[in-house]
């Protein structure tokens, strides 16, 4: 089953879902949003001998992403459960932008708190800001 | 847990799942073939001096169907009205309906217990796909929830004409 906004609270209140920073405002009523870290790194070579590129500052005024080019950028929240399986989703007005979130990357493993790495994939100019609303995670209970 | 197509029907039935025009035909072992309405646009950007301008232009039919071009985005509506106040939905593609390679939703598949309307349909074609008005495109599954609802009462949840980003709203027109 997928936890209401109102369980999510309880939940974050009572510690069985870990989520840091938290702030009521950003519950919906099957979610509860995420937001961009203030670091990102573009991704131009995927190859296995490839040391993945370190994250450079996001400065306030953001970062112009090119259409077609791939990015890695930490959550501005750390979050987990070691009761629920948090899922990923992009938010309709990022998806409308034409920008994905990740990349089937979208299952986060039950007991793990850590930031969320966000693959984006933009297919129109888009400028990111630390702090932006980008996405959103549901927590979902396990069967026994 | 996910509905089943027994228990989709009886939510129908009941009134808890809106589905409308319903089909009994379209309904899966655990979800729901939602189609593609009629109007379509695409979303283009051009460079201006110092900045990019976003514009959407519909896309007119050739032939009774639109050609998506690969990694371009599109925006539509399901010909359906879908939502629940029970029920979270989530919406996704359905190769078994003959398009290879079509992003449906761009990563943002969650319906929020309490939207019902037509929703905007962002698609992201990987390779040229030929979409045809009012056919099957992708697919409506329904999951049960736990909590106190809070249903979903913004002005995105009640639109039955296709959405645009926020983003790029002030930019244009």
């Amino acid at each position: 089953m997928i936890l209401t906004g109102d369980a999510i609270k309880q939940a974050i209140l009572d510690r069985t879902i870990e989520f840091d920073p938290f702030a009521e405002d950003k519950l919906n009523p099957n979610s509860i949003d995420l937001h961009l870290g203030d670091a990102l790194c573009e991704i131009t070579d995927g190859s296995a001998s490839t040391q993945l590129p370190p994250y450079e500052a996001l400065a306030p005024e953001g970062r112009l992403l090119k259409p077609g080019s791939l990015y890695l950028a930490p959550s501005r929240e750390r979050f987990g459960s070691s009761v629920y399986a948090p899922i990923v989703h992009g938010k309709s007005n990022i998806a409308r932008a034409g920008m994905f979130v990740h990349i089937n990357g979208e299952l986060v493993d039950v007991g793990v708190v850590d930031h969320f790495q966000f693959q984006l994939l933009p297919m129109l100019p888009i400028r990111v800001t630390p702090g932006m609303a980008i996405a959103q995670v549901t927590f979902w209970s396990v069967a026994a | 847990m996910i509905l089943s197509r027994a228990s989709i029907e009886a939510a129908v039935r009941s009134g808890e799942i809106l589905i409308d025009p319903f089909d009994a035909a379209r309904v899966n072992a655990a979800s729901y073939t939602f189609s593609i309405a009629d109007e379509l646009f695409e979303v283009v950007w051009t460079q201006a001096e110092d900045r990019f301008l976003f514009d959407w232009r519909r896309v007119e039919l050739v032939d009774g169907s639109w050609l998506l071009e690969p990694k371009k985005l599109y925006l539509a509506t399901t010909t359906e009205r879908i939502g629940s106040d029970a029920f979270a939905v989530r919406l996704t593609g359905r190769p078994a309906l003959g398009y290879p390679g079509l992003f449906v939703q761009v990563t943002a598949d969650l319906g929020h217990q309490g939207a019902k309307h037509r929703w905007t349909l962002e698609l992201i074609a990987a390779v040229p796909t030929r979409v045809f008005p009012h056919r099957p495109i992708g697919q409506a599954s329904f999951w049960k929830t736990t909590g106190k609802p809070s249903l979903y009462r913004g002005a995105f949840g009640f639109s039955d004409a296709p959405m645009r980003s926020t983003l790029h709203m002030g930019y244009k027109k």
